[in-house]
């Protein structure tokens, strides 16, 4: 059985309507990611109890909590916006939620938990005084403290600078593996859920359009959504073989595609040839991204060098392309 | 809408109970006497009393908002050192009894009065300033008297809302005019409304300063009708037709201000207070003295008569003369001083206790019509009031000191909840929804959200409300008289009986203590919070 | 929550020494005669009469009253009523002849020897169900220090000369604006109406009650205000000052005179009829001093500070009907 599982939940809002079930393991951080107003920020608030489901049941550790308050759930939360409680110090915010303690439990717990997020000193700061990234990290101490059984996390690094974001997430996976601690974790950065993922779920108004494994996502959509949300990559109506007509998609990764002068001789014959014009070409740093034009539409590609001439032949391997609705 | 969400409402109820029944039972008691509304609504006079009440609350409260304006702009951007001092000052004459500043009007701005003097003797007795005794008198007492809400209450809104748009439309090439009419205007728009809604409800019953400085006997307003009906003509049934009709009235405005105009959604960031620089320096000593030019004087002139009698001669008779009244035995200066301070230090505390609930209740349930229930008493006028309590006062057996004392802190807390609430209604917005949230997360019960969370973060706004509160109960006179039996004396009740036998300058003596007590109180409620 | 719980206390403090005084004042003597007596409340009130009269009626008689404030005049009257056959009121007192009528038809007759001692004047009920203890005059009151002409009779006022320099006080919120009203129809006759006129022209101002229209006055706003003969009596006795005098005008003056009645059905009869003699008596000078008002017995010889309150010779009186008739007509009159 599923440490967590989520069975046919509903929630209905103004514009749309959630829908889903799925489940998770002991220990295991599940990144839920999708465009606005996909319901990630819904699905926390109902297995976090903030809002109610219509239907279905939520079970965690084997105990239906969908009837339970948010209070006894014993599931722990870090905002978007840290909401620190700003009459508290550093320290009275991260005792808030700890319970059954003596004082001396309390100050040993809290000096661990602040050592784990890397604050030492910080227990007598004033809220206010901290940066957008302290405050976030002295949230998830404070989380961390109330000894949740699963903690939500809906978008924490979304307020802090790309830098930050980085080193944070890399920090907050850190924080993961040590502490064991199950987590879900929303966010709209595809990057930031593959950096730190066990699994990723993708949601699209309001359903599971998939779950599994980030490497899996990548490379093996299941559909256009999918591909297109999981990373970069071209779509062509060009036809799977030559007589059957089919109302699918051709989606091509850019880095599958290979850049050759034109007139190359094909020489294998897993791969399909086409003739391409280049229309502009990106440097990126370590390698340049190629916009061409072929005779079933716009492809762009990845090339360790520019291309020298305009006219080109772009070979690609049959197993890379992927058909898709 | 959560289960425990509920916990709110519940800790709201008896708030609510309180004041629906303490504000009911005499609203009630007028109510069933009214017998011909009909006859009143279409009686023209009705309407003509009306029309100049609108005319001189309107007037009123527009021009306060209007000329408070510039300085709650000002001082809700800078710092500097004299700001509270300032807002203190302007906030004492909110506690003054209308008896009173009538009083201190007369002496600073009567055709005798202080400011004529001098003016006399600068020009050889030429010059002289007719300023009473004209419809401009009116109003620029009720401005008087009303400035501090207004300077108050938006001064408040503004300093807690971020200034960025302000900066965004300066970079975007707007002058500062346009700045202030496109995007501040707008902003304070709902604070502005708050605060004329409450100075005309506050002008619309005044009668004393209206007849006696307005010097014709056109100038009536529906209160003195109701207290004519009342007293003079000894028909209860016609008075409280019109006391009715004129509830309804002031309900209408409430209604119709009070809904729709919830604060956009609040920001998380206050902005910083800037200090002074430059020219801004200037500006500030501008203010400040217009300030103390025009909120001083009458509080002064009363000082003065404490001190002075009328040729000009020092003497402390009228302090001897209070502090005497100590060995006379019964109903001392004292009492008078300890009753008063007892009294608005309780009914403020319950007052602010029982706002700070009914205030969560509304922002947490949403449920925008409790702060309009609760606002309500504000619409009776105080002679309707009194009425109301007179009569109840009939129906209960108040023989005994005890319940008298209670009856009239009942009273206070009613009379004085609605300011309390609508002091603290926007600090309740302000708290982000999510830390509610985050609290419960970490297994807090709402209990403990509310005790160690919300009730802190509205500290600032409590201790305001306080403030205003108790200044008003300390001011507050119709329904202590009312239900106070006699047996029960305030300073405000003293005054008016010291005038009573003709000893004006004790009870300019006593309206220094009373005006030391306000201000001490108001420099508590604006105290600085330190971030 | 340590400040909340020392709140309560400090509240819970104060309203327990509150209920300890009162029940203290209530545990009387059971065997001991009592009074319920009803008044107005500043009559009732720390510096009102009660405090001398009650302790020395008490003193002289043995009897216990029991006094209890129950708002203006009108409304003692009105509480009475409410409490209809179970009301524990067995006098009422400080009833002016103006609003007489509203109370005959709680009060029993009682033909005290004292009403012999009484202006005769004064004796405005037949039927001696409201007995008078106490009168005042109304009357304009003049600073000496301005330096005007004197006025001797109303229709002197409305000349150039006062203008502005006259207070008045408004007939619709005040009981002296009233008495003044009627004042002018007892001596004017239909000519009140044009006196009025034109003295809201000429006069400084109409105050809203006596409070505010004597404190412009006394702030010197203008030499002339209404109020009462007895005024002058305060300014002696208060600042040591004859600045501030009556006038007396060849008109009259209009007077309003309080009295006590014994409430129908007492069961003190006794106890009420040795009340009323004793404010008919003894009370007089303490009743008159605390009120600002002559006494009504003719008998007694008067404070010497009351030698600046000139006792006028020719004297009016009205009614509750008339009064609330004649604000009727001003109201047209004056402002409509």
């Amino acid at each position: 059985m599923s440490y967590l599982e989520c069975n046919d939940l509903k929630r209905t809002h103004r514009h749309f309507t959630l829908d889903l079930s799925f489940a998770m393991d002991k220990g295991e951080l599940l990144c839920i990611i999708g465009p606005s107003g996909s319901g990630k920020s819904t699905l926390l608030s109902l297995i976090a109890g903030i809002d109610d489901t219509e239907r279905g049941s939520i079970i965690l550790d084997g105990e239906d909590i969908t009837r339970t308050s948010i209070q006894k759930r014993r599931i722990g939360m870090v905002f978007q916006d840290f909401s620190l409680f700003p009459t508290m110090n550093v320290e009275q915010n991260i005792q808030y939620g700890m319970k059954n303690k003596t004082p001396e439990e309390k100050q040993k717990k809290t000096e661990e938990l602040l050592e784990l997020v890397g604050l030492k000193d910080y227990a007598k700061r004033k809220v206010l005084e901290l940066s957008g990234g302290e405050a976030q990290r002295i949230a998830l101490a404070r989380a961390i403290a109330a000894e949740p059984r699963i903690l939500l996390l809906d978008e924490p690094l979304s307020a802090l600078d790309a830098p930050l974001r980085k080193r944070l997430r890399e920090e907050l996976r850190n924080i993961h593996c040590r502490t064991g601690l199950t987590m879900i974790y929303v966010t709209h950065d595809r990057e930031e859920a593959f950096a730190i993922a066990d699994r990723i779920m993708i949601l699209r108004s309001g359903h599971i359009q998939a779950i599994g494994r980030s490497e899996e996502l990548y490379n093996n959509p299941q559909s256009l959504f999918v591909a297109n949300f999981t990373g970069e990559g071209s779509t062509l109506k060009m036809p799977r073989n030559q007589n059957i007509d089919e109302d699918s998609i051709a989606f091509i990764r850019p880095e599958d595609i290979i850049i050759l002068p034109k007139g190359t001789e094909e020489t294998n014959a897993d791969s399909i040839s086409l003739d391409a014009e280049v229309s502009g070409s990106e440097y990126n740093g370590s390698f340049y991204t190629v916009t061409l034009q072929t005779e079933y539409g716009e492809i762009r590609a990845t090339s360790a060098r520019r291309p020298e001439d305009d006219q080109v032949m772009l070979s690609i391997p049959k197993g890379k392309i992927k058909y898709l609705k | 809408m959560k289960k425990d969400d509920s916990y709110y409402i519940r800790h709201a109820l008896p708030a609510l109970a309180v004041t629906v029944i303490v504000f009911l039972l005499p609203v009630a008691s007028v109510l069933l006497k009214a017998r011909n509304i009909g006859r009143t609504i279409t009686d023209p006079y009705t309407w003509r009393l009306l029309g100049f009440t609108v005319l001189e609350s309107g007037l009123s409260a527009l021009l306060s908002v209007v000329i408070a304006l510039p300085f709650c702009i000002f001082f809700s951007r800078y710092t500097f050192r004299l700001r509270k001092a300032m807002l203190t000052i302007s906030d004492a004459a909110f506690a003054l009894p209308a008896i009173l500043a009538a009083l201190g009007f007369v002496i600073y701005y009567g055709n005798n009065g202080i400011l004529n003097n001098i003016l006399k003797s600068l020009t050889n007795g030429k010059a002289s300033l007719k300023v009473l005794y004209s419809f401009k008198a009116i109003i620029l007492a009720h401005v008087y008297l009303n400035f501090p809400v207004a300077f108050s209450l938006i001064t408040t809104a503004l300093s807690n809302m971020p200034d960025t748009e302000e900066k965004a439309s300066r970079l975007l090439g707007a002058s500062e005019v346009r700045t202030f009419f496109r995007i501040t205007l707008p902003k304070a728009m709902g604070s502005i409304i708050s605060a004329f809604t409450l100075i005309f409800l506050f002008c619309f019953p005044s009668f004393l300063i209206v007849m006696s400085l307005g010097g014709n006997p056109r100038f009536f307003t529906m209160e003195a009708e109701i207290y004519k009906r009342t007293y003079t003509d000894v028909d209860p049934s016609s008075s409280a037709s019109l006391a009715v009709f004129s509830f309804a009235v002031m309900a209408l405005l409430l209604l119709a201000t009070g809904y729709g105009r919830e604060d956009k959604k609040a920001q998380r960031a206050r902005h910083k207070l800037k200090p002074l620089a430059g020219n801004k320096k200037a500006v500030a000593i501008i203010l400040c003295i217009l300030i103390i030019l025009f909120m001083a004087p009458p509080m002064l002139s009363i000082l003065y008569r404490a001190f002075f009698n009328r040729d000009g001669d020092f003497t402390l008779k009228a302090w001897s003369g209070i502090i005497n009244r100590a060995n006379s035995g019964a109903g001392t200066s004292l009492d008078a001083i300890i009753n008063s301070i007892a009294i608005a230090t309780i009914s403020a505390t319950v007052a602010t206790v029982m706002a700070t609930r009914i205030s969560m209740a509304a922002v947490r349930n949403r449920l925008n019509f409790l702060s309009l229930l609760s606002s309500l008493p504000m619409a009776v006028g105080s002679v309707s009031m009194g009425l109301g309590f007179a009569f109840l006062a009939a129906r209960i057996p108040l023989y005994n000191k005890a319940v008298s004392f209670l009856l009239v802190l009942l009273a206070h807390i009613v009379v004085i909840m609605p300011f309390a609430i609508r002091t603290i209604l926007p600090g309740a917005r302000h708290i982000p929804v999510r830390l509610p949230l985050a609290a419960k997360t970490l297994g807090a019960k709402p209990n403990e959200i509310y005790r160690r969370i919300e009730y802190p973060m509205l500290r600032s706004y409590r201790r305001r409300a306080f403030a205003f509160a108790f200044a008003l109960s300390l001011g507050e006179v119709n329904a202590t008289l009312a239900l106070g039996e006699g047996r029960i004396t305030t300073i405000p009740v003293l005054i008016y009986k010291l005038i009573n036998q003709y000893n004006y300058q004790g009870a300019s003596a006593l309206a220094v203590v009373l005006l030391t007590i306000a201000i001490v109180m108001f420099a508590i409620g604006e105290k600085e919070e330190k971030q | 929550m340590k400040k909340a719980l020392s709140v309560i206390l400090v509240m819970m403090l104060a309203i327990c020494s509150i209920f300890a005084q009162s029940a203290s004042e209530s545990a009387a003597n059971k065997d001991q005669k009592t009074l319920t007596v009803y008044a107005y409340d500043t009559f009732c009130g720390d510096w009102g009469a009660a405090s001398a009269v009650i302790p020395a009626f008490e003193e002289a008689t043995g009897i216990k009253v029991n006094l209890v404030s129950a708002g203006a005049a009108i409304e003692v009257i009105n509480k009475v009523r409410l409490e209809g056959a179970n009301t524990r009121c067995d006098v009422i007192l400080g009833i002016t002849d103006d609003i007489a009528d509203k109370a005959y038809d709680l009060l029993e007759s009682y033909n005290s020897p004292n009403i012999n001692n009484i202006d005769s004047r004064l004796v405005f009920d037949p039927q001696n169900r409201l007995i008078p203890y106490d009168y005042g005059a109304f009357a304009f009151v003049y600073d000496s220090e301005a330096k005007i002409e004197l006025p001797t009779c109303l229709e002197d006022l409305k000349k150039d000369i006062y203008k502005d320099k006259v207070i008045l006080i408004d007939p619709r919120t005040s009981s002296v604006g009233t008495g003044l009203l009627m004042w002018t129809y007892n001596a004017l006759g239909e000519g009140w109406k044009d006196w009025w006129k034109t003295m809201s022209r000429n006069a400084l101002t109409t105050a809203s009650g006596w409070s505010s229209g004597y404190g412009l006055f006394t702030e010197g706003e203008a030499p002339i205000v209404i109020s009462y003969t007895t005024s002058p009596v305060y300014h002696v006795m208060w600042e040591d000052t004859t600045r501030y005098q009556a006038l007396l005008f060849t008109d009259g003056h209009e007077v309003t005179i309080e009295a006590a009645g014994i409430v129908k059905g007492t069961k003190h009869r006794q106890e009420a009829e040795a009340f009323i003699d004793f404010l008919l008596t003894q009370a007089q000078i303490d009743l008159a001093n605390a009120n600002s008002m002559y006494p009504a017995n003719t008998k007694l010889e008067l404070p010497p500070a009351y030698d600046f309150a000139p006792v006028p010779e020719k004297i009016y009186t009205g009614s509750s009907e008339l009064a609330s008739t004649l604000v009727g007509q001003w109201t047209d009159e004056i402002v409509k």
